[in-house]
């Protein structure tokens, strides 16, 4: 039974990645801009995040590659989006595979394996009951809030927004779609950033080749879930968290080994069920001019 | 100049292409590699001529989830989701051919199952408004250990720990005159897909609904209905792959999914290659089949990992996301022209 109490902090695990990509990605749509490249953003940025781990001993350092290797995606989703109005959607799926070929390839070449990388230093955790938690947690919630008064509380998150609802009428207001809609692009890709540093330098220790293993489009799902508020997206992350951490809860409570690949699916059936659950009430604050481009006369 | 607007569509392909074998090489490069001996390995046209029944029947899986792509695209849903609804195909074909022998219920439950897939997908997106990307990995996922689960513990082969029981010879799908039988029903399927596109009456409701959902429904079309037939028709599609890849390429399935794994995703890249134009379909199948096998040739030779193609095909989708790019070329392409003449 302990190991059914330690499951609610043990939720806060995965829940901090989830959290700052579905932030980033709040951020980006705030602004027109769809990015599901998420995934292929989170696990380049882990790749990068191991590797400057591994060359200089810091995973402070790590944490600083992976947002940077971030920003970089970022910028050329942002450049094809915004400036070449591109297909936002077949972007994303392209970044998703390039991202997966890469590190792949990244993987072997360094270290020769197809499997995963050696173990690098993780930041510190602090101990609650018996589970550990990463002190990256906490500023992944400062962050949302943060987020949030961004977005709602100032004028650069009002320019934001309306960018994301009519882009017209904003240029008409004087100001700079363009530009607003890039550096969304490139703030939200940076969180995202985060997500796929805190994977190796906060949790797992190690890169390997499955580390996301669908965590970005869950990510994506409590975008939709949280009605484009970033309090809401704690909530939200908790919820998808907390069922990330039941395969591993149940398999080191009672070791279904007949059943191990069973329990691997609950937490994506579990996203699909609760987002069939509120689905009546999402969506309602999605920005209008969501994924279109904004071509000027 | 309009001869260059009819080549444009031509050009953009032509030019993404070029921007993946340029990426391709910038990242040989990068990781130490001599990119020109690694490409000419990969397009060397005697490797070609010698492994082309290879290329050809592995590109017939891939025609079928480019089909399941291009389908629900044209109606202005992204089918991500091709990748679950292959696995789920093949998987059921494997099953129902093992315990039937028989070849075409072994295709036929393949398709069903995956359309009974997409259209879940389908229902979840026209009747509760969820985003069809977020439920189609969720599946794929799914799938993905569903599938591992029946392989590795309800019908593990009883001579190798490492794979599925594998199906009868009476289930499996030979050559005709040395052409693969996977090819030859692939290329069957896209000239169907492209008969339903562009000479049915659900293919001109599927093409009016994708370009403007509003038009549809003044002209009496239900863009719903329309949206969910595209979905059931592109997982029997995908389905249709599974089974080919289990009943005409592998015959079993191993514990890391090697011959499944991915073939949905490059379905994505082969239908935009064709612009989602099912005709073009098992051309472009035929390209992506091609690097694929010769990024395998790569790892043999010079032990770069054959993750290339898949580097080769998210750069070429990333440069097919933004045609305005070649737009602008053909636009100082034109304006050049026009200083010329005006001299």
């Amino acid at each position: 039974m302990a190991s059914w109490a330690t499951l609610f902090v043990d939720a806060l695990t995965p829940m901090t990645p989830l959290l700052v990509a579905s932030v980033g990605e709040i951020i980006n749509e705030k602004a027109g801009v769809v990015n599901i490249g998420i995934e292929g953003i989170m696990l380049l940025s882990a790749f990068a995040a191991t590797l400057a781990t591994f060359l200089s001993g810091s995973p402070l350092i790590g944490l600083a590659a992976g947002i940077g290797c971030g920003v970089a995606v970022g910028a050329l989703h942002g450049f094809i989006s915004v400036y070449l109005n591109g297909d936002q959607i077949i972007s994303g799926i392209g970044i998703n595979m390039f991202a997966y070929g890469l590190c792949v390839m990244g993987l072997v070449l360094t270290w020769h394996s197809y499997g995963a990388s050696p173990s690098v230093p993780t930041l510190p955790s602090f101990k609650v009951g018996e589970s550990s938690v990463s002190v990256l947690t906490i500023p992944s919630i400062l962050i949302a809030v943060g987020a949030w008064y961004l977005i709602t509380r100032t004028r650069a998150g009002l320019r934001i927004r309306a960018c994301g609802e009519d882009p017209r009428s904003a240029e008409a207001m004087g100001i700079n779609v363009h530009r607003v809609r890039f550096l969304s692009t490139l703030l939200g890709a940076a969180l995202m950033g985060y997500a796929g540093a805190f994977l190796v330098i906060g949790w797992i220790g190690q890169f390997t080749k499955d580390i996301t293993s669908g965590m970005g489009f869950i990510a994506l799902a409590n975008v939709a879930f949280s009605n484009w508020n970033p309090l809401l997206a704690i909530l939200g992350a908790y919820i998808f968290g907390f069922f990330n951490a039941v395969p591993y809860v149940l398999q080191m409570a009672m070791g279904f080994a007949r059943y191990a690949y069973l329990v691997k699916t609950i937490p994506y059936l579990a996203t699909v069920a609760v987002l069939a659950i509120v689905a009546r009430k999402a969506r309602m604050a999605m920005p209008r001019a969501l994924g279109k481009p904004y071509i000027k006369e | 100049m309009p001869r260059v607007e009819k080549l444009l569509p031509l050009l953009e392909v032509g030019a993404s292409i070029g921007v993946g074998i340029g990426v391709a090489a910038l990242v040989l490069f990068a990781f130490g590699y001599n990119p020109g001996e690694c490409l000419a390995a990969i397009f060397d046209p005697h490797y070609l001529v010698s492994n082309a029944g290879f290329i050809l029947s592995n590109a017939a899986p891939l025609i079928c989830t480019a089909i399941a792509f291009a389908i629900p695209a044209l109606a202005g849903l992204f089918n991500i989701g091709s990748e679950g609804q292959m696995y789920l195909g093949a998987i059921t074909s494997l099953v129902v051919s093992y315990l039937t022998g028989n070849p075409f219920l072994g295709i036929a439950s393949g398709m069903i199952a995956g359309a009974g897939l997409a259209s879940l997908i389908a229902f979840l997106r026209l009747w509760l408004n969820i985003n069809e990307v977020v439920t189609s990995i969720m599946l794929n996922w799914t799938l993905y250990f569903v599938v591992l689960y029946i392989v590795t513990q309800v019908i593990p082969s009883p001579q190798a720990g490492y794979r599925s029981v594998s199906i009868p010879p009476s289930a499996r799908i030979g050559s005709i005159y040395g052409v693969p039988g996977v090819l030859l029903i692939a290329v069957g399927a896209a000239i169907v897909a492209n008969y339903i596109v562009f000479r049915t009456r659900l293919g001109y409701t599927i093409r009016v609904s994708g370009f403007s959902p509003k038009t549809a429904t003044y002209a009496g079309m239900n863009p719903r209905t329309a949206s969910l037939y595209s979905m059931l028709l592109a997982g029997a599609f995908a389905g249709l792959g599974g089974a080919l890849i289990v009943q005409g390429i592998v015959y079993y399935i191993t514990d890391t999914m090697s011959s499944l794994y991915g073939v949905g995703f490059t379905g994505i890249g082969v239908a935009l290659l064709a612009r989602n134009m099912p005709i073009a379909i098992p051309l472009s199948a035929f390209f992506i089949s091609w690097v694929s096998l010769g990024s395998t040739r790569l790892e043999l030779l010079f032990g770069a990992p054959s993750e290339l193609s898949q580097v080769v095909t998210g750069a070429i989708l990333i440069a097919l996301a933004a045609p305005y790019a070649f737009r602008l070329i053909v636009h100082y392409i034109r304006s050049w022209r026009l200083v010329k003449a005006h001299g």
